[in-house]
């Protein structure tokens, strides 16, 4: 799985770097449980600004893109869920 | 900085880059009035009971941005009075400091140990046992603890099999390391100024937001707009503050977007320091003192001077690597105005000095700093430039982290003198930091070199950071090992 956190001003600014550190962990707990979770990392990457924020008058800042699926104004624990949640075996 | 305090963040956050996007648009004052509007609109709360309360902390917010006074809720004042006093293009500062919201303290119980749901009511009852005061009785569902009676000794805590009985502290008392923090009539929390030593980490640790200091954001965008030569230095932990994409040489170049006529790093001025430090111990310890305490942390410096007057003269003489690299500038260009940008909320203080104020003219937080960067849309990450940075030895970036000062005085002075065994010995907590001087006053460090950091961890961990302790330190080391210069003696530039 892909995980994508933008890490421009506007993301990290309001708390993309927190993000990061805390999906950066997960492995720990998904690698270690292969019954509930599929055996299968996570990557995590930190990108530049993706630019969405620039072309909207709305807050979406911070933007993750799991799996290539933006989310907006993300927070840790909604990221965290979201990957987990899709990591889970059927 | 607390990661995990997210809203709080992004709530004091939002207040840098509003008042900083003033600033730079020059946009008339009395739009402060509608800022917190700006900020939080609707009219559903987010964050606290309703949604004018939040507004009218924010509000306090903006103006100790602005480098007002905070309002006290009883007293009728406009937003924007006092507002012409700071509308100027030279940093003002009137303390205190740090500052309580009060409105924006929720009056948390002060250290108390609170039985919780877990307690069984067992038949053994340790708890009651061993309470050296007999303050714990068993209620009818759980144990009861007479807070009259309780001493707060802890052992109840230690004794129980279940881990019913929980400390429970206020946060911002917890995190004082010099005891500063009482009540107020109200029970909200209330500084003791003459104890404070501005430390920030009752800013940090307050989960309601309630403690504030005062920034110069809107004076020095002021000034960087007027034809003043305003040089910007950075200190050492600035490494990996602004995200993992943005190299110091990006950081360096976006510094300069804001108006900044050039960026030096603080580290230059942390090998004068280490010399001066160097020379002194060897010369001073054990003839004139019998142990020295280093100088760079202005709160641990404070915390000496006031809470052990009769042995502030052992800490060094030296000044602050802030002020060296100021010196230095001021050497190159007389004209220059300096900008001081660190983790670091102290410095403030520090630049009010007699001795200091001719040469750091404005100091603002790395928090601060991404304030201004978001309101001129500056993307590190894509700023194009080559030129590699070299200010500074390897032991003077080194500063940054605890125990880096008193490794590089220890190194530099045993190339003076390869004869003397050196001693070190540091702390980096207030808390530390004032155990460490009690034993030093009774005797028991003698010929020691003392290194003094009022942040955990060193100036990584200091209030106005960006980025997590754990990736600084990372990016700290890499931008040590690509230095030049090995030690301060290699440094060309302050030779």
């Amino acid at each position: 799985m892909k995980i994508k956190v933008c890490v421009g001003s506007n993301c990290m600014f309001l708390g993309s770097l927190n993000i990061l550190d805390q999906i950066e962990n997960l492995n720990d707990i998904i690698l270690g449980d292969n019954e509930f979770y599929r055996d299968e990392p996570i990557e995590v990457e930190a990108v530049k600004c993706l630019g969405l924020c620039k072309v909207t008058e709305d807050n979406i800042a911070p933007i993750v893109m799991i799996d290539g699926e933006p989310m907006f104004r993300a927070s840790s624990q909604l990221v965290m869920e979201k990957i987990l949640s899709k990591m889970k075996r059927n | 900085m607390k990661e995990s305090y997210v809203d709080l963040i992004n709530i004091r956050r939002q207040v840098f880059a509003k008042i900083a996007k003033m600033a730079y648009e020059g946009t008339d004052l009395s739009a402060l009035e509608r800022a917190s509007f700006e900020i939080l609109p609707g009219e559903v709360a987010r964050y606290r009971d309703s949604i004018f309360r939040e507004r009218a902390i924010v509000v306090e917010r903006l103006r100790l941005t602005m480098g007002l006074e905070v309002r006290r809720p009883s007293e009728y004042h406009m937003v924007s009075d006092g507002i012409s006093d700071v509308d100027v293009n030279e940093a003002r500062l009137f303390e205190p400091l740090v500052n309580v919201i009060t409105h924006a303290c929720e009056a948390c119980p002060t250290k108390a140990y609170v039985v919780t749901d877990n307690c069984r009511k067992c038949l053994a009852h340790p708890c009651s046992n061993v309470c050296p005061v007999n303050a714990i009785t068993i209620g009818k569902s759980r144990a009861i603890i007479d807070q009259e009676k309780c001493i707060k000794c802890g052992r109840c805590k230690d004794a129980c099999p279940y881990s019913a009985i929980v400390k429970y502290e206020r946060p911002c008392a917890e995190a004082c390391g010099v005891n500063a923090i009482g009540s107020d009539e109200l029970g909200r929390a209330k500084i003791d100024h003459n104890k404070c030593v501005s430390c920030g980490r009752c800013i940090v640790y307050c989960p309601y937001g309630a403690i504030s200091d005062k920034s110069q954001i809107y004076q020095l965008i002021k000034a960087l707009k007027s034809p003043q030569r305003i040089y910007a230095m950075v200190a050492p932990s600035f490494l990996g503050q602004f995200g993992p994409l943005a190299t110091p040489e990006q950081i360096f170049e976006g510094i300069r977007q804001l108006g900044f006529t050039d960026v030096i790093e603080v580290s230059l001025g942390a090998d004068l320091t280490t010399l001066h430090e160097a020379k002194e111990y060897l010369e001073r310890v054990p003839k004139e003192i019998p142990f020295m305490g280093t100088s760079c942390c202005n709160s641990w410096a404070i915390m000496v001077e006031k809470m052990f007057p009769a042995q502030y003269d052992y800490i060094s003489d030296s000044a602050s690597p802030m002020v060296y690299t100021a010196k230095y500038i001021k050497e190159k260009d007389p004209q220059a105005k300096i900008a001081f940008i660190g983790p670091c909320i102290s410095k403030k203080l520090e630049a009010l000095r007699e001795d200091v104020k001719d040469f750091v003219h404005f100091v603002l937080t790395f928090e601060e700093l991404m304030g201004m960067f978001v309101a001129k849309d500056v993307e590190l990450s894509e700023i194009e430039v080559e030129k590699s940075i070299q200010d500074a030895s390897a032991l003077g970036r080194g500063y940054a982290i605890a125990g880096g000062v008193a490794e590089a005085v220890k190194k530099t002075a045993q190339m003076l003198d390869p004869t003397r065994e050196i001693t070190v010995e540091g702390a980096s907590t207030l808390h530390e930091c004032v155990k460490l001087m009690m034993l030093a006053k009774a005797g028991k460090k003698n010929g020691y070199l003392l290194e003094g950091m009022a942040c955990p961890g060193g100036c990584i961990a200091g209030p106005g950071t960006l980025a997590s302790v754990t990736r600084v330190r990372k990016a700290v080391a890499d931008f040590k090992a690509q230095a030049q210069y090995k030690t301060p003696y290699d440094n060309e530039k302050i030779q």
